[in-house]
């Protein structure tokens, strides 16, 4: 019933089966079409990674906006809300109402961002993977020249990898996603979602099949998906300042914001550092990179932790997918929490503070000067915007009454805000941050954003034969 | 007579009175606490209102269908008498009150008009049946607001005293010492089995006819086995009645059955998987502003006194389960419901809903999908164009997107809402309560009743 069969499999983009994380280098090219005629040729004579094999050397990925796909198709009326195409996407990242629930406002605010604000013209982004930089230059090299009539770059982001699979703070990352049935990867059951939620064309959690574009017939949307991109800037030193403020430990006070500890162990599974260190050791040893993974979200909250005092409510872990912290189902633990799941398929961008990535290599160089501009290119697919990124960003992440709390969001990538009478606009407050602890809670007040959005949009991620279909 | 109570005024708007009445609700909206003509901040028993205005419909010939309404709510504290009072006490002040009503067909026509009028004028124009749901049980708004004060005192004490190695007893020793509780009380719902109490001598009857029947079922068959005529004859016409009612009763359920699978068969329903209607982006603009947000629902029933009898009897049963049984804050597993309402209105052709909630339109969507599919079908399947429904219960409004897209397409623009306690949600009223009862507490709480309490706050 969830089966993805073979055929599906060569239809979909390699990097949402895949996501190509032994491909060391990308280049994230955003592009406007100049050209629609040379950009079709182009189209049809690129190959595009498709999911049938797992990727060798380079891959190339494409997705576009609404803008892009009017562009192509050549007529406005076919890409609206009655041909299929999702609300959000068609409204695009920026819109009034958008920026108040994403926080795209204050130090966020769309006007500044390097694309994709609604003045922009952007009408897609052209993925590059490569096992390494030398590779990645080489290929970018000979499509820019076949492309080079066609479209011009608006931006163009140069990935990193940084050590041990960290993210610039200094966290392992892309750890916590969902696995999809149907796809044959062995996951606990309260991860799995079906092919749907992420892969238009196949059921999703309600069993039914998400509303998919269709255009002159053609079945566009079949093994197409909806990808979030969001151009996230980390300030490092900032955030290692702020939480050397907050006391002698400021590694396990982070750990608790995060809800796993620097080397990706759950809060549940370790009491301390050491204690995560020697875990992830032992279990390296024994398991495969996919069984790791499995065994690093293979945990529930209800049970062990339902007041917070291992992993707190207000954590990004715990926020960014709540489980069963609710417990209405002892039976499907999991259910309500999963209808709101993303795949995640990111990289970083900068030069990280130090290479290392080891947090007392990172504290260490606070002082320096430096004047890196570093973050994440945070990208993720999903079938229904508004019901998975928008939802998580809105009611989990900015949600300052997430979970019974009261006055706080996300300490990472959340935005307090308020609506300023006298401006008619949302202003950014600082944000506070509770662990619950014996005999009370411990609070951390007055944080500062450590993360700025600075680009971002709604992509269209079609399917194979859809691109065949836009090259014609 | 309960704590809290439902207001609801709706009444005709005069010809001609229109722009003036739009004009007069935007200038409330644009300052909705502290404007000069309706002044809610000051009626002190007002948890949430709202004024609405129901737009005139006409059919495709020009004809009208609906006239153009006013509607106007409150969820208050206490009596009705004294309610409507306080309102208009507050709101003639700068003749807030007669700009606003003057705009209704039935409000009085004369040059001077007085306290009693108005109280009259709106007692006329409410004479509906809502079918209520209370959130917050028991709690005025005077007591919701005194019981955020000692959490903000618990608070401070804790940000500016260190707290770092007491035990648990000290702590709560420190806290009780420093920080005086409200003096409220919480009046608390009737419990499940008051209503079985209640409902016992309907229960006795049901039990008494279903032993009747068994019993005299038997000694039928025994005297028809034995050829006992005789005895036959004399209980049969002693008792005619009481089978004739039990067959009767068992004959309308099965028809009403027949009729219910019928019509979900052949009723229409919306077919498309998306927001039809062009005004959402304006309904959105103002949502999320604070953290409760508000949804104003109007949609026509489907034909028919079947569906009005239908949807009558659901209501009541869920405003009953809301008195006796979902009333902790959590209405059939929806924990983010402060009041919400049901109306049916222009002579049952027409169903109006009110909701108070906390979170996103998304958030409150996916919460009546998940948890509460079962009641709302049971309600929307009888009006026009819902989701298919099984069974009365099953389907309709599981299918998502569907239903989803149903909901926006009868949402209609609130012109006029106001929250008296606008940053807390159900869960941080409940909590505060729990916080202050224990504040209270002249007994010794056990070790781990102590632990629960200190992970409150």
């Amino acid at each position: 019933m969830y089966h993805i069969n073979s055929q599906d499999r060569k239809d979909i983009q390699g990097l949402l089966v895949y996501g190509y994380a032994q491909l060391r280098s990308a280049y994230f090219i955003i592009f406007k079409i100049e050209n629609v005629i040379g950009f079709k040729s182009w189209l049809s004579k690129t190959t595009f990674h498709d999911s049938g094999k797992g990727p060798e050397g380079s891959c190339l990925n494409i997705a576009f906006t609404a803008k892009g796909l009017e562009k192509l198709v050549g007529d406005k009326s076919k890409i609206t809300k009655e041909a299929g195409f999702d609300q959000s996407f068609l409204e695009g990242m920026d819109t009034d109402n958008r920026n108040r629930i994403l926080g795209d406002y204050d130090y966020n605010n769309p006007a500044n961002w390097k694309w994709g604000n609604r003045n922009d013209e952007t009408h897609g982004v052209l993925m590059i993977y490569a096992a390494d930089d030398n590779l990645r230059d080489q290929v970018y090299k000979t499509e820019s020249e076949k492309f080079q009539e066609a479209l011009s770059e608006k931006y163009k982001s140069k990935s990193v990898r940084l050590n041990n699979d960290k993210e610039h703070f200094g966290f392992a990352d892309g750890i916590s996603q969902p696995v999809l049935r149907g796809l044959e990867r062995k996951s606990n059951e309260n991860n799995l979602i079906n092919p749907g939620e992420i892969i238009l064309g196949h059921l999703n959690a309600y069993d039914k099949r998400p509303l998919s574009p269709k255009i002159d017939g053609c079945d566009f949307g079949k093994n197409g998906s909806y990808m979030v991109m969001r151009d996230m800037q980390q300030d490092v030193k900032s955030f290692w300042k702020t939480l050397m403020k907050y006391g002698e430990d400021p590694i396990r006070i982070a750990s608790k914001m995060l809800g796993r500890w620097p080397n990706g162990i759950p809060l549940s599974m370790a009491e301390t550092e050491a204690e995560a260190i020697n875990l992830k050791q032992e279990k390296e040893k024994k398991l495969s990179r996919g069984k790791l993974t499995a065994f690093l979200n293979d945990f529930q909250y209800y049970e062990n932790d339902k007041d917070g005092l291992k992993c707190p409510m207000g954590s990004h872990v715990r926020r960014g997918n709540p489980k069963d912290t609710k417990n209405e189902d002892p039976k499907h633990p999991n259910e309500v929490s999963n209808k709101h799941r993303i795949l995640r398929r990111g990289k970083s961008y900068g030069k990280p503070l130090a290479e290392s990535m080891e947090i007392k290599d990172l504290i260490a160089a606070i002082d320096k000067p430096d004047n890196e501009e570093r973050g994440l290119n945070f990208i993720c697919f999903n079938s229904d915007i508004k019901r998975q990124f928008e939802f998580i960003q809105q009611t989990w992440m900015n949600n300052m009454k997430f979970a019974g709390l009261y006055d706080e969001v996300d300490p990472f990538v959340g935005v307090q805000g308020k609506y300023d009478k006298q401006a008619d606009a949302f202003k950014m407050l600082p944000t506070k941050f509770s662990e619950p602890a014996c005999p009370v809670r411990h609070k951390y007040n007055d944080i500062p954003p450590f993360v700025k959005v600075r680009a971002g949009g709604y992509f269209f991620f079609p399917g194979i034969s859809a691109i065949k279909f836009l090259a014609e | 007579m309960y704590p809290q109570n439902a207001f609801n005024l709706i009444s005709e708007i005069a010809d001609g009175k229109m722009n003036d009445l739009r004009q007069d609700l935007d200038a409330i909206q644009k300052d909705v606490e502290d404007n000069p003509y309706f002044n809610f901040t000051t009626i002190a028993t007002i948890h949430f209102a709202r004024f609405v205005i129901l737009e005139e419909e006409r059919d495709s010939f020009g004809k009208i269908i609906y006239p153009a309404y006013l509607a106007f709510e409150t969820n208050y504290d206490g009596k009705l008498d004294d309610h409507l009072k306080d309102i208009v006490e507050h709101t003639k002040l700068n003749n807030g009150f007669d700009k606003v009503f003057c705009a209704c067909k039935t409000f009085p026509g004369k040059d001077v008009i007085t306290d009693t009028d108005r109280i009259n004028f709106l007692k006329t124009n409410s004479q509906f049946n809502p079918y209520f749901y209370r959130g917050t049980w028991g709690r005025t708004v005077l007591q919701i607001k005194a019981e955020e004060e000692t959490r903000n005192k618990i608070q401070s004490h804790l940000d500016k005293n260190p707290h770092q190695g007491f035990s648990e007893r000290d702590m709560y020793k420190r806290l009780k010492e420093d920080v005086k509780p409200s003096f409220y009380n919480t009046e608390h719902p009737p419990k499940l089995s008051s209503l079985l109490w209640r409902l016992s001598p309907i229960i006795l009857l049901v039990l008494f006819c279903l032993l009747y029947t068994l019993v005299y079922g038997l000694y039928f068959v025994l005297c028809l086995i034995q050829s006992w005529y005789l005895i036959v004859i004399l209980p049969l016409t002693l008792h005619f009645l009481i089978i004739g009612v039990i067959v009767t009763l068992a004959l309308t359920a099965s028809v009403y059955y027949i009729i219910l699978r019928h019509k979900e068969k052949t009723d229409k329903e919306l077919k498309i998987f998306y927001d039809p209607n062009p005004d959402t982006i304006s309904l959105k603009t103002v949502e999320d502003r604070i953290v409760q947000n508000q949804l104003t629902h109007l949609v026509e029933l489907k034909p028919g006194s079947f569906r009005l009898f239908t949807l009558k009897m659901v209501l009541f049963l869920i405003e009953t389960f809301g008195i006796y049984h979902f009333n902790k804050g959590n209405l059939g597993g929806i924990p983010s419901i402060h009041f919400a309402r049901w109306i049916i209105i222009d002579k049952g052709k027409r169903l109006l809903f009110f909701s108070n909630y906390d979170g996103s339109w998304e958030n409150y969507l996916g919460d009546f999908i998940d948890r509460a599919a079962v009641g709302l079908t049971a309600v929307w399947s009888n009006t026009k164009l819902f989701p298919k429904s099984k069974n009365l219960i099953f389907e309709g409004a599981v299918d998502e997107q569907k239903f989803k897209s149903w909901t926006r397409m009868h949402q209609i623009p609130t012109q006029v809402w106001y929250s008296a306690y606008k940053y807390l949600t159900v869960g941080n009223i409940n909590n505060n309560t729990a916080l202050q009862d224990g504040l209270k507490k002249q007994t010794v709480m056990t070790d781990k009743k102590l632990k629960e309490w200190l992970l409150k706050i």
